[in-house]
Parts: C-alpha cells; structure tokens; sequence
C-alpha cells in the first residue's frame, strides 16, 4: 500500500509528473518538515552514505521534472 | 538503546500500540525500533504509521531519522510540555494538504491588498500566484512548503473540510488553463510542527 495519495493533478499534467510530484511531497514531508529535536538533525541510519546518495538523486530527478 | 522518534502525540497509549512506544503522561512521545536503512519502503512505512496515528489524535510529526534515549526524551516532554500541548491544540482535527502550482505564464494583474490575516500570511509564504488566494479561504493556516520557493504551499485543512478544499482546487484549475495544480495528502501537519524540541 502506498501512503502518498495525490487528491487532485491537474488534467494538464500527465500522469508520472503527477506522481512524482506526490513523491516529492513524501520526501520533503519527511526530511524537511516536522519537530527537530535540537542536535538530532543528522539521518540515523546504518549506511549514511547510500541514503544520502539515493535521497538526493530522487530529488534532483523530481526537481528536473518541476522546472521543466 | 535509542529509539526512532515518530511523533508528538495525545495520549493516552491506544490499546493496540503494534510494534511502537508511548513515552510520557502528557503530550506523548511515539517511539519505535529504528529503522536499519532509509529505504523508500521504510520512508513509506514511517509516513504510514505517522498518518494512522493521526486517525484518532492530534499528531506533531517529528523530522526522519530523529533517535533519542528514552531519559532524554522523557526530560525533553516534560520541559516542553506546555507549548507541545499547545501546539497539539493548533493542529487537532486538521490534515495538511500541499498544493504545487506550475505556472505557464506570468499572473497578468497585481493582486489586491490583501483582505484577511490568512492572505497577508499568504503573501508572505513567499512569490505566491495570487490566483490561489481563494485556498486559504477553506483552511486553517498556510505555510510554505518545506524548500518552498512560492510555487509550492501546505494548508492546515480541517479534516471534515477536506472535500471542499480539493473542490477548490479543483474550480482553480479549470478556471485558469495556465495553472497546473497538483493537490497531495492528507498528511500528517509536517509543515505546521517546525521548532525544536
């Protein structure tokens, strides 16, 4: 089951620019929004550096889609 | 052993608390094992989990990947726990909504001083298109989205609105061909918890 739910795309807009841009909205949801607790702002997984590497590429994939 | 910090949260602990925590007697604290890796599968897990605890309480989302030792995170609520309660207050029985506008042309007008205390706080969410002014009439609040550069907005939406808030969206983006607009959620209020803890 996915958790992103887009509620409305615009009919102008095709049908993977509308899901990407749902997926964006997950991502900045989770990494960018929400409580910080003071010196806890670092990822605190088990292989930073692939996480850092595959969250950035999602981005720059989506951001791409948006200034075209 | 720390533990993954979901979210602030009413309590008190739900019966059927599956694999998560509940830490405090005040606002609470909604902890859980950490993840092993942020695959998007456990990115996808966590906002899930997140968005079903917001089915019967007022949620404070708390930003990916934070861990904290439970005395720590007791020691935190309970300094904190007046302005947590009354930020649990601003967001009960309210969902965000993101609205991404993509804009073909330039808005030919200026837009009109602004009439209410939600569209001067539209206005300054940043460059927004003063066509979408009509939103913030069917919500609570408007913030920037997160890494917002004008274009993208969250709304505090109260839940039982929602229908209506996407109706409008909706109307928007028929009535203005160069708008494209992509409505998300409902999520979790990410964008109206910011703030240390």
């Amino acid at each position: 089951m996915s958790t992103e739910a887009t509620l409305y795309a615009s009919p102008r807009l095709s049908a993977a620019g509308a899901r990407q841009v749902t997926l964006l909205d997950l991502l900045d949801r989770l990494l960018a929004g929400g409580v910080v607790v003071f010196g806890q702002i670092r990822l605190a997984v088990a292989d930073i550096d692939l996480v850092d590497l595959d969250l950035a590429l999602v981005l720059s994939s989506v951001e791409k889609f948006l200034e075209r | 052993m720390s533990a993954l910090l979901y979210a602030i949260a009413d309590g008190p602990a739900p019966a059927d608390g599956a694999d998560l925590r509940f830490v405090g007697d005040g606002p609470v604290a909604v902890v859980g094992p950490p993840d092993a890796d942020a695959t998007p599968d456990a990115l996808r897990a966590h906002m899930r989990t997140v968005s079903e605890l917001m089915r019967d309480r007022a949620v404070l989302p708390v930003r990916y990947g934070t861990q904290l030792e439970e005395p720590e995170l007791e020691r935190l609520l309970q300094e904190r726990r007046e302005p947590l309660a009354a930020a649990l207050d601003r967001v009960r029985g309210a969902v965000e909504v993101a609205v991404h506008a993509r804009i073909a042309a330039a808005p030919t007008s200026e837009a009109a001083s602004p009439r209410s205390g939600t569209e001067y706080l539209m206005r300054r969410a940043g460059n927004v298109d003063p066509r979408l002014l009509p939103l913030a009439a069917v919500a609570r609040a408007v913030a920037p989205a997160p890494r917002s550069d004008g274009t993208r907005l969250a709304y505090l939406v109260d839940r039982d609105r929602l229908a209506e808030f996407v109706g409008a969206v909706r109307a928007l983006d028929h009535a203005h061909p160069d708008l494209e607009l992509v409505c998300t959620g409902p999520w979790p209020p990410y964008s109206f918890s910011e703030g240390w803890l």
